[in-house]
């Protein structure tokens, strides 16, 4: 198993030939409280070369839980959230996946990072075999609405990926406007 | 006027857009899925029809090879499973006689609030069917549903009413009653608004909120002013749930 810090990649299909089902897991722990609780969300984002989200029908979370050509999907089981992705069915205008978490900005309030930690991300084959996990690092996530956990990307004929941990403190809408989608 | 609660009539075209019927080989797989019935399901089931098709013509595989078992299992989005065509909110600025519905696309259904004013009810059934309500006063009959987020799924906060989108998926439907002077506002995360037509001396209009599959609709009824809240929830089958309210175990 692979851990990586915050900027390193990881080569998976060139050290993994054949590899096409993928299992990006998120895992997280929150301090609970009696009052309202922060809700993370993953959210994977398909862009094209530019970087930026190719339609907002190129959005996976819980509420568009596949995207339209079927490669990245959602799911819900061994890890707190869990998205497939199968490269093979990646089209060939998606460069790369991100796949940030949000906290729900609900207008009652716990709508930041502070009360969360042992954060990860890690990327697994289809039948569970783990490849490469990242743990992101604490710190002071007052401020923080979105982490950007990792991003699968395509290098010449082979997929990568790259742990990140950069927060946005513009919330979903800075993710709207970088990433040019509707939120 | 009484309120007509009968199902919503599939079978008129309008509801529907006529697109060419595909080829009568594909057919068989590519037919219309029209809700067989318009009530408010959570999932609506769809039933085969030769009729009206919004499929497409072909299939249109994302990948011509290569496709894993997992990634063939899994449902593909396509327009057939989307219901008819409705009005968005960048469409509507008032919902009434002329504009009565409109239906958030799948992010504007899912994230933050949706912020009604101007409520001084609501009332909500779970996709358990279990029902409450809360008035802006802090009154509550019937039974809250708390979300994982410890927030009501619908409830008030100050003079406004919420909707948790995060949870949007465990909401079948909500009604929202305005008895004061001003209009029901409807807000959702991206600060988008709609607000409810004021009505005339004799009817108002409520706010209905329906989630069909992912998706949420809005809706402008016309109720008679003299309803009270009781019979304007009763129009529209709402029976609220009693509240059994459990303690920790007593047996030490």
């Amino acid at each position: 198993m692979n851990t990586l810090i915050p900027g390193a990649n990881a080569a998976l299909t060139a050290e993994n030939p054949g590899l096409t089902d993928l299992m990006v897991g998120f895992g997280w722990e929150i301090i609970p409280s009696r009052g309202p609780q922060a809700e993370l969300v993953p959210l994977a984002i398909l862009c094209d070369a530019h970087g930026k989200s190719l339609s907002n029908d190129h959005l996976v979370f819980f509420n568009q839980i596949v995207s339209q050509d079927g490669s990245v999907g959602f799911r819900d089981d061994r890890d707190v959230e869990e998205i497939d992705v199968d490269l093979a069915r990646v089209p060939a205008d998606v460069s790369k996946i991100v796949f940030v978490v949000y906290v729900d900005p609900d207008v009652r309030g716990a709508v930041n990072f502070s009360s969360v930690r042992s954060a990860y991300v890690r990327v697994a084959t289809g039948d569970n075999r783990e490849l490469v996990r990242f743990v992101l690092p604490a710190g002071e996530n007052r401020t923080i609405n979105v982490l950007m956990f990792g991003e699968l990307y395509r290098h010449r004929d082979d997929w990568k990926f790259r742990a990140l941990g950069q927060g946005y403190s513009t919330g979903l809408a800075g993710v709207a406007a970088d990433f040019r989608i509707d939120l | 006027m009484a309120l007509n609660n009968s199902p919503v009539r599939t079978d008129i075209g309008y509801l529907r857009r006529r697109v060419r019927p595909a080829p009568a080989a594909e057919s068989a797989a590519l037919v219309s899925t029209a809700p067989e019935n318009a009530a408010p399901e959570p999932e609506p089931r769809r039933a085969a029809s030769a009729g009206l098709s919004l499929a497409p013509a072909t299939p249109g595989p994302a990948s011509p090879a290569g496709t894993a078992p997992v990634a063939a299992a899994r449902p593909v989005v396509s327009p057939d499973s989307l219901p008819f065509p409705a009005p968005t909110i960048d469409d509507v600025r008032e919902l009434g006689h002329s504009e009565p519905v409109l239906r958030l696309n799948a992010r504007e259904s899912a994230v933050g609030s949706l912020i009604v004013s101007g409520a001084d009810v609501a009332v909500w059934e779970d996709a358990d069917r279990v029902t409450g309500s809360a008035n802006a006063a802090g009154d509550l009959a019937g039974t809250p549903v708390t979300t994982s987020g410890n927030r009501p799924l619908v409830g008030f906060d100050e003079a406004d009413a919420v909707v948790s989108l995060r949870h949007v998926q465990e909401l079948r439907r909500a009604l929202f009653v305005a008895r004061g002077p001003h209009p029901l506002g409807v807000q959702i995360f991206d600060g988008s608004t709609v607000t409810t037509a004021r009505g005339d001396d004799s009817r108002m209009f409520v706010l209905y909120l329906l989630r069909i599959g992912n998706l949420i609709e809005l809706r402008a009824e016309p109720v008679d002013r003299t309803l009270s809240d009781d019979a304007i929830l009763q129009q529209f089958g709402f029976t609220l749930t009693p509240h059994v309210v459990t303690r920790e175990s007593r047996s030490r």
